[in-house]
């Protein structure tokens, strides 16, 4: 019965994710090299098409010319996910900080408050803020009081918000569980040493907490590559990102093996990221 | 030591906290204000009125997505609350299993995989198999990414706690399964309650992927959002939204807290 | 005991799932198309549930049917969309000739090339598509489609086109005089540069909203169809929908049913009910978009006198299915221009 348990316990997960995870990734990889319907849907045949379609297009006297608009696409959303991740650090730190020199009682408060918004839906997080950013909306309301022109909304500034304010909570949490792991005497010696708290934050406490950042980088960037709603409402459409550019194809422009190649690149990208964490986790683990 | 040198104080981390904490809220309490606008226009302020929650609870098409919504969540609850609670009990009773880094890996997938990617992959998967139903759809795929929300509560409690009593009640009971049932769930069920309400949440808060696989009739409550959202702002759609912004907080503060009580005691 | 809650819970939401497939009509129509009052009274007459989800593009229909059964039983997309959604297997044959129904439709518009046996399909409105302009915003002249797509320094930032590719294109060609559906390279890059210098001018390329985008004056011009621009000016909005001389591109949808659509025998009665005299006036006075199917006309709400929109003076060409050649290059046109 034990023994048995120990298979039996495991299979419905593994049937789970194998359906829909692992099996489909598979699907997308072949599709991506298929051929695409003319109206939609995709036919059962070979090509690099859609991977050509990345860096290539055929242009309207039938050569094939570099393209770089999707690198554009593919670089905006590298840039993107890189300032949320930026942004979210600087951030996070003082404000992990002074949390966790509170009173145990306020931390866990305070931890609290920053994890309840993650917990309310997407969609409603960006609607608010598509209402605070619109023309009547408080902030464009200052905006144009200022004498700011056009609108706030569809640029790529709304959507760093929009990210920015998605993801915080995740950078927030692993920083503070670092900060509150140091040592209060070896801040101490450096206020000692140091001549300045600047200069404690700098050598000491920055150093530290590293750990903590890199797996807030992590959980910010994975996530923020993928994104779909912050370009779809605060972006106009206009700017895409990886995440709609599929959704796109997938949709309106009915290229299932064109958003089934920029799916696998993404998933490539994201294993890139975390295989280069996993190395850095067991360097540290073979160090210590 | 000069003020300068106090490291546990930061002249402006203190305020930057203050308006950190202004910045995460605004958004909602700006949603929840609107709500209660007397006016078309949502940003426009002209009176407190409850009639955009009249308005809302007496639309059909919200009630039915509503309706979706708590039916894919009630049951991708289950489902991976079940398939997490098996996984975490093999996971962290037997150590020397094989395959065990790679097990709790795939469990905990869905948390490291775009969600958009898993859900083109997972329509492209549908749609050659044919499979029709757009609710048994949205079942299955919500189960598979609420699994490890659902996990993670329960692994952490059980790694919290002592495989003695289990091993002393397998001394006194006949089989594994008592052992289990009497014993050990009990224990664990804090972290088990925490998990289903933290996959319930997850499961009804969901666009993207509901929004891939939703088929005629199963609109769910954040594509029907979504919908709302294309066609211009009202003060109904922050009247939904409150609704759905309290449902997510209750719920979320229940299972946050009981997780909190079942790691002090554990 | 609590296992066994969790279990009844399970299992009785489980049987409540019925409740979603049995006596339930899942309509998939353009965005507030269909009138609410009839709505209404289909469901009090034949205790079916209605449910409906709108879309703002012929596209976005396809897109949902080719996912795999869409669970939709009954989706009114435009004569060209339904000639390619017959010829992809993606409707079901209702015999339409056979319905009450078709003997309501007005002759023209029976055995249409799109249709040509009338098996798959019921008319529900046509129309044109072409460009209203907010007259508080623009003042120059618009009968051509010049004044749009050639638009004076002032409009910069004060148009709107669509979000799909469809009509846009066609009226496009129109304006230049390239055939619809052209296999010519040459002539679509005529096409794409015809656009491209339109975009600076372009505020936003989307297809929902319309009603407050141009009705507001957020901009000037927005690319639109008849019927909606007219009901937007009956509600006060000071807006004019443009007759180009170069002519309008013409649409008619229909009723169809999705293959594999659960509940067939409901579509058909759904669309014999929506066709009848009485409800079909009803449903032109709600929908403002002309009637392919008898209406009463003494009870009919617009007229050429208070319609012009619906009685255009100018030639109108309808759409037509593209051979996968020409679908691709207007694939390629839109594609080039929104990325």
């Amino acid at each position: 019965m034990r023994r048995g348990f120990r298979f039996w316990g495991l299979v419905p997960a593994w049937v789970l994710m194998l359906g829909t995870l692992l099996i489909p990734l598979m699907i997308v990889a072949i599709v991506s090299v298929a051929q695409r319907g003319a109206y939609g849907g995709f036919e059962w045949a070979f090509t690099l098409e859609p991977y050509r379609q990345i860096l290539f297009s055929v242009g309207w006297t039938d050569e094939l010319e570099f393209d770089p608009k999707y690198l554009f696409v593919i670089g905006r959303t590298l840039v993107l996910a890189g300032a949320t991740t930026l942004i979210c650090m600087m951030l996070a730190l003082p404000v992990a900080y002074v949390i966790a020199t509170r009173t145990p009682r306020m931390k866990t408060v305070l931890i609290y408050l920053v994890t309840l918004p993650f917990w309310v839906s997407m969609i409603v997080r960006v609607y608010a803020w598509l209402i605070i950013l619109g023309n009547d909306g408080f902030v464009g309301r200052i905006w144009h009081a200022l004498g700011g022109q056009g609108t706030l909304l569809f640029t790529p500034g709304a959507m760093l918000v929009g990210m920015v304010y998605s993801y915080i909570p995740l950078m927030v949490l692993p920083v503070f569980a670092a900060i509150e792991k140091l040592d209060p005497a070896l801040l101490e010696a450096g206020g000692d040493l140091y001549a300045s708290r600047w200069t404690t934050a700098r050598r000491v406490i920055l150093p530290l907490t590293w750990p903590g950042l890199a797996a807030g980088s992590i959980l910010v960037f994975v996530p923020a590559l993928g994104t779909v709603l912050e370009p779809m409402l605060l972006g106009g459409g206009k700017q895409m990102m990886m995440g709609t550019l599929i959704q796109t194809q997938f949709g309106s422009a009915r290229n299932w093996p064109f958003g089934a190649a920029i799916a696998l690149v993404l998933m490539v990208m994201v294993v890139i990221v975390l295989v280069l964490n996993a190395r850095r986790a067991m360097r540290k683990e073979a160090r210590s | 030591m000069s003020a300068n040198h106090d490291v546990r104080h930061y002249p402006g981390a203190g305020l930057m906290t203050t308006v950190f904490f202004l910045w995460l809220y605004a958004p909602i309490v700006v949603v929840i204000w609107f709500s209660f606008n007397e006016n078309r226009l949502v940003s426009v302020w002209s009176g407190f009125s409850t009639k955009w929650y009249t308005a809302a609870l007496a639309n059909d098409a919200l009630m039915d997505a509503l309706r979706v919504s708590l039916t894919v969540a009630g049951i991708a609850t289950v489902i991976s609350t079940t398939v997490a609670l098996c996984a975490a009990m093999v996971l962290s009773r037997n150590s020397d299993l094989r395959f065990a880094k790679l097990s709790e890996t795939v469990v905990n997938l869905p948390l490291l995989l775009p969600e958009i990617v898993v859900a083109v992959a997972t329509l492209i998967l549908f749609s050659q198999l044919e499979f029709t139903n757009g609710l048994l759809r949205l079942i299955v795929a919500h189960s598979a990414f609420c699994t490890p929300f659902a996990f993670l509560p329960i692994r952490a409690r059980l790694q919290g706690m002592s495989a003695d009593y289990e091993e002393a009640a397998q001394d006194l009971y006949a089989t594994p399964f008592t052992a289990f049932r009497r014993v050990t769930l009990p224990l664990i069920m804090p972290g088990v309650f925490a998990g289903a309400m933290l996959a319930f949440v997850i499961s009804m808060d969901d666009f993207i992927t509901s929004n891939m696989l939703a088929t005629g009739g199963t609109t769910t409550l954040p594509v029907y959002i979504f919908s709302l959202i294309k066609r211009g702002t009202t003060p109904e759609l922050n009247a939904i939204s409150t609704l759905l912004i309290v449902a997510s907080l209750v719920i979320a503060t229940l299972a946050l807290a009981l997780s909190a009580r079942a790691m002090r005691r554990a | 005991m609590k296992t066994k809650l969790t279990l009844g819970v399970a299992i009785s939401t489980l049987l409540a799932m019925p409740a979603f497939a049995e006596g339930t009509l899942n309509l998939y129509t353009w965005s507030d198309s269909i009138a609410p009052e009839l709505i209404k009274k289909f469901e009090e007459s034949t205790g079916t549930t209605v449910n409906i989800d709108g879309f703002n593009s012929n596209e976005d229909a396809l897109t949902k049917l080719q996912a795999g059964s869409s669970g939709y039983d009954v989706v009114t997309p435009s004569q060209h969309f339904v000639k390619i959604m017959i010829d992809q297997g993606l409707l079901e044959n209702i015999d339409a000739k056979d319905m009450a129904a078709f003997a309501q439709v007005d002759d023209k518009w029976k055995n249409q090339w799109w249709d040509p046996d009338s098996n798959y399909s019921i008319p529900l409105a046509y129309g044109t598509a072409g460009y209203t302009v907010n007259r508080d915003e623009y003042s120059g002249p618009v009968d051509s489609w010049k004044a749009y797509f050639e638009p004076d320094e002032s409009m910069k930032g004060k148009i709107a086109s669509l979000a799909s590719p469809d009509e846009v294109i066609g009226a496009a060609e129109l304006y230049l005089g390239v055939p619809f559906c052209t296999e010519d390279k040459a002539e679509m890059k005529k096409v794409y540069d015809l656009l491209m210098a339109q975009k600076p001018y372009v505020a936003a390329y989307s297809s929902d909203n319309i009603e407050n985008r141009v009705g507001s004056g957020e901009v000037a011009m927005h690319f639109w169809w008849d019927g909606n621009s007219l009901k937007t000016r009956l509600d006060g909005a000071n807006i004019e929908y443009a007759m180009p001389k170069e002519g309008l591109v013409g649409w008619l949808d229909s009723f169809v049913v999705p293959k594999g659509a659960s509940n067939v025998a409901a579509a058909k009665e759904f669309i014999n009910f929506m066709s009848q005299e009485e409800n079909a006036t009803i449903q032109y006075n709600y929908y403002a978009h002309s009637s392919p199917v008898k209406i009463d006309v003494s009870k009919a709400k617009y007229t050429p006198e208070n319609a012009p929109e619906l009685f255009p003076t100018v030639p109108m060409e309808f759409s037509r299915a593209c051979s996968p050649a020409a679908q691709d290059l207007i694939t390629k046109v839109w594609t080039d221009l929104l990325q």
